[in-house]
């Protein structure tokens, strides 16, 4: 489940993209795991940016998305709609951090759903 | 290769940011559709660090930095300034912690929003609870802990290395954030961090720390430890401009794979 922050979100965007993929899952001899996934629908993509966030709230989001392997998928709820989705990743973008003073932070980070 | 220290004892200035992302190729193919390998389990660090303001003998301390990194070639061990340079510590339980003679460890129900352990010391010497990491002897770090007891008891922080300890005494009652600050006195850069707990006495501690700061900062939990080694700078520029007469601005971006 993605975290729960008190701080102030403001939803840069949120958009449908349509991405034509192929599903593919494969284990190699060198036992290197390749995967991806395969959808005829729409890529839902919400950009979130959280402003002034306090330390342990930057924090919690940061510890979330390191103890998060590569595309693992997690409950994430439509700040919009209120829409609950069960399998949400987070974009290759990964979390981007900025302290803009001594206790004070910004939060860039960005997921996908398929729809 | 040390990352070079500000006068303030900082190693950057706000602001300054973290870029995250884990090792991934992603492949598009001719007909839009797109492969995700996920081989690595490695995630990408990048920070970015402006300076500005930056005096004659602080751009000097940069500059050789610059040069002894072979103008960007060579790695060096960055700290991370958003981080905690601790290792585990919302799991004392963890291996990178040692006790020493009759400690024991176990995890108290938490009052707060992070974990909090209880250290007992049975025995009749004092014992430590400590970690081991490395930090440049250049460096002014602040080791702090949250510690709590319903009555009256006592911890001491302490730091060592092969030179020599430092350490400062704590009276807790009730709860108290205590801290060591660390400037000099210290020769190695490889140096124990711990937390003393007298005989036949108890203490709970929570929010462990060990930072490159003026003052005690936000707690950061830590899984992997702020100190990373082989950092690199990209790209291999190192622009200064100056506004005034001693008062210079560059920017780095630093890099590290983990």
């Amino acid at each position: 489940m993605f975290p729960s922050i008190d701080g102030e979100l403001r939803i840069q965007y949120h958009s449908y993209k349509s991405l034509p993929s192929q599903h593919q899952n494969a284990r190699f001899l060198s036992s290197e795991h390749q995967s991806s996934l395969r959808h005829d629908k729409f890529v839902q993509v919400w950009a979130l940016h959280y402003v002034s966030l306090k330390a342990y709230e930057a924090n919690k989001l940061r510890s979330f998305y390191e103890s998060m392997p590569a595309l693992q998928s997690f409950e994430f709820t439509d700040p919009w709609k209120d829409q609950l989705y069960l399998k949400v990743t987070i974009s290759s973008d990964g979390i981007h951090i900025l302290q803009t003073g001594p206790a004070s932070y910004d939060v860039d980070i960005q997921l996908e759903a398929l729809e | 290769m040390e990352f070079p220290q500000l006068d303030s004892g900082l190693i950057v200035q706000v602001p300054v940011s973290l870029r995250i992302q884990k090792r991934m190729d992603v492949n598009r193919f001719r007909d839009g559709s797109v492969i995700k390998n996920t081989n690595s389990s490695q995630s990408q660090y990048t920070w970015n660090c402006k300076y500005v303001n930056l005096s004659d003998h602080e751009l000097l301390r940069f500059e050789e930095f610059w040069h002894s990194t072979g103008r960007g070639a060579a790695t060096f061990t960055f700290v991370d300034p958003l981080g905690n340079m601790l290792r585990d510590t919302e799991n004392v339980l963890a291996s990178s912690w040692t006790k020493s003679g009759t400690t024991e460890i176990t995890e108290a129900a938490s009052t707060g929003q992070y974990k909090e352990y209880l250290l007992t010391n049975s025995g009749t010497i004092a014992s430590v609870v400590s970690q081991v990491i490395d930090v440049s002897p250049q460096f002014s770090v602040l080791f702090s802990c949250l510690a709590k007891w319903v009555s009256t008891t006592a911890i001491s922080l302490v730091s060592s290395d092969d030179s020599g300890s430092i350490r400062k005494s704590f009276t807790i009652s009730g709860e108290s954030y205590c801290g060591l600050k660390i400037a000099g006195g210290l020769q190695s850069a490889v140096r124990t961090f711990g937390i003393e707990v007298p005989p036949q006495s108890q203490v709970i501690v929570s929010e462990l720390q060990v930072e490159i700061a003026l003052g005690r900062g936000t707690y950061v939990p830590s899984a992997a430890g702020g100190v990373f080694h082989k950092a690199w700078i990209e790209p291999y520029d190192f622009t200064i401009k100056t506004e005034a007469p001693g008062a210079h601005s560059i920017n780095l971006i630093v890099h590290c794979e983990r």
